[in-house]
């Protein structure tokens, strides 16, 4: 398997070998694009995101509600034609609210996926290309922060930071890449040994060049399989902070806040305000968590063709 | 095999004491100092100065982090800010708590994940394997404070069945002299983890069915029970070893979650308002036991996963 697929080393003109993908690879991609869609589930997870992204974010323009001001008159309410889902304790549409915290679930998840892939796909990458003591080092990094059990870490630097959408994403971006830069450097190991790679180091390339021109993307099919769980994990790590009282702070509205005030009035019987936004929360982070599986077939069918 | 042995253990000593390290600068991170975050905004110079001088605060950091470590040589853990005890006691209070929370819950998830995994693969493609299938992804995505309040509303609120708040006894004997208050936590925890154990055991199983020694046993007369029994079910059980370590720290995470929702006096709810109140002594060391418990944890389960299995020599 190695090497079998590998573009042509040096051609003799000593042109700089293999800037791009080559067109074997890129029939590669659509063999993986192929048994994607074939797969029914990863079309269904694909059907809620896009439900979502448009509830959320073209939902407000169709059903336009009023978020600003509290308005008690109308607290409390159950749902009815005028507030579909109901209304919660300060008297907005749950409706609208829940679209709103869509927008910030769906922008925070993106965000922390792609903060976790740079920096994931950099750690990776730099520990398996450069081997040796550095390596060793590296992954010994990434052992210890998995051993210890991530709310912990996210509990610890939630207290210590005024919580804000840019810390949040920081702190769980920095919490969520170490998966990614595991599979990352396995992929940078395999390569490492790769004639194209050699190829290229013996063409004079520089090491950063081999690794941002042909270690990255070539395990960019493993950081995007990986940044979908990411975007899961990120929506279900804010709603766990949230709960606790550490999520986006008040004038945002956000999923886990809507759903841990509903929570609190839960023993009052207004079911409206937890299980719709419940029921958005699973839905999406199922909905990213199939299209993560899918794509993960997906790509060892790819692996398979090469 | 020994081989083996020892550069595990050795890998697992580095890892202890990278936990050591990264708790300490996690710690450090906090922007202000320790002092102004645990005595308040308006605490006078003097009030700093004292704080910083009980606690071994603010000198280099090199000579805190010697003092923090000569102190886990000698078994301190430090001692608690907001409590005025040492997190030695503290922990040694709330563990026996968390054991007979995380051991039962675990051992309910256990044994009805492998259970339900072995009847999915066994009906593979089927109704049941479909429902079961779709529950856990359910289960998978929902998060646990959730989880636990439909348990509430449905078996405390709406069917009044159960209390919806965990015992607030003390003592081990206690709790478990009234376990009524225990059911919904450990049901909870229980739900949050099993989705794992039967979505590893349905693969496993899955994988196991085609394998030769299968068809061996089937073409001797076996019957179906004694086929799954004794020959797939022991061949599929052991790598669940493996998983058992690796769902150590989502255990842990669960803990702090279920023990707030249902205000349960163990590690993980002191934990939380140990963070609440900026009680670093507390954070630190229930970090480095935590860490301590998975690293150990997955050693153990390497070692039993190599030891059971003559096919598997690690190198």
């Amino acid at each position: 398997m190695p090497g079998v697929n590998a573009p042509t080393a040096v051609d003799p003109l000593g042109e700089p070998p293999g800037a791009g993908p080559t067109p074997a690879i890129t029939s590669n991609w659509r063999v993986m694009a192929r048994t994607f869609l074939e797969n029914r589930l990863a079309i269904v997870g694909l059907g809620v995101i896009a439900f979502m992204v448009l509830l959320s974010f073209l939902g407000p323009v169709v059903w336009r509600t009023q978020q600003v001001s509290i308005n008690l008159l109308e607290a409390d309410e159950p749902p009815s034609w005028a507030h579909p889902l109901g209304t919660d304790a300060a008297g907005y549409d749950m409706l609208g609210r829940i679209m709103l915290g869509g927008q910030s679930a769906l922008e925070l998840g993106c965000a922390v996926a792609i903060v976790a892939m740079l920096i994931g796909s950099t750690w990776g990458a730099i520990s398996g290309y450069a081997g040796g003591w550095l390596d060793a080092l590296m992954m010994r990094a990434v052992d210890v922060l998995l051993s210890i059990p991530t709310l912990v870490l996210l509990l610890i630097l939630a207290t210590m930071f005024t919580p804000s959408v840019l810390s949040l994403i920081l702190i769980l971006g920095s919490l969520s890449w170490l998966l990614t830069s595991r599979l990352v450097r396995a992929e940078a190991l395999k390569l490492r040994s790769q004639e194209y790679v050699e190829a290229a180091r013996l063409a004079g390339c520089s090491r950063r060049r081999i690794v941002l021109r042909h270690v990255i993307p070539n395990a960019l099919g493993v950081i995007v399989v990986q940044a979908a769980f990411e975007v899961a994990d990120a929506i279900l790590g804010v709603a766990y902070l949230s709960f606790l009282g550490l999520g986006i702070p008040p004038p945002h509205a956000s999923w886990g806040d809507i759903l841990s005030k509903g929570l609190d009035e839960l023993y009052n019987g207004y079911w409206w305000m937890v299980y719709p936004v419940g029921l958005a929360i699973v839905l999406t982070v199922l909905g990213f968590y199939t299209v993560g599986n899918a794509l993960r077939d997906a790509l060892e069918t790819r692996l398979q063709t090469r | 095999m020994s081989g083996f042995l020892i550069r595990r253990a050795f890998h697992a000593v580095l890892v202890v004491f990278g936990v050591t390290v990264v708790t300490f600068i996690l710690i450090h991170l906090e922007p202000g100092s320790t002092a102004k975050s645990v005595l308040g905004v308006h605490a006078t110079p003097a009030a700093i100065a004292y704080f910083n001088k009980v606690h071994g605060l603010g000198r280099p950091l090199p000579l805190e982090f010697w003092d923090y470590l000569t102190g886990l040589a000698h078994g301190h853990l430090g001692h608690s800010y907001a409590d005025d005890r040492d997190v030695t006691t503290l922990i040694a209070e709330a563990l026996p708590k968390d054991a007979v929370l995380l051991i039962i819950s675990n051992a309910v998830s256990l044994v009805a994940g492998v259970a339900i995994g072995i009847y999915q693969a066994l009906r593979r493609n089927r109704a049941g394997d479909f429902v079961a299938q779709t529950a856990a992804f359910v289960l998978y995505a929902m998060p646990f404070f959730l989880l636990g309040f439909i348990l509430i509303d449905i078996f405390a609120i709406t069917l009044k069945w159960l209390p919806p708040g965990a015992p607030q006894y003390t003592n081990v004997a206690d709790i478990l002299a009234h376990p009524a208050g225990l059911v919904l936590p450990v049901l909870t925890l229980a739900l949050g983890s099993v989705a794992s154990y039967t979505q590893f055991m349905r693969s496993e199983m899955i994988d196991n069915l085609v394998q030769d020694y299968v068809r061996t046993a089937r073409a001797k007369g076996l019957s179906n029970r004694a086929v799954v029994l004794h020959h797939l079910l022991r061949n599929s059980l052991l790598p669940i070893v493996t998983i058992l370590g690796l769902v150590l720290p989502g255990i842990l995470s669960g803990a702090i979650v279920v023990e707030t929702v249902f205000n349960y006096p163990g590690m993980g709810l002191m934990f939380f308002n140990a963070a609440l109140k900026h009680d670093y002594p507390v954070l630190m060391g229930f970090t480095l036991f935590g860490g301590v418990a998975v690293v150990v944890g997955n050693f153990l389960a390497d070692v039993a996963y190599a030891a059971l299995d003559p096919r598997v020599r690690l190198s």
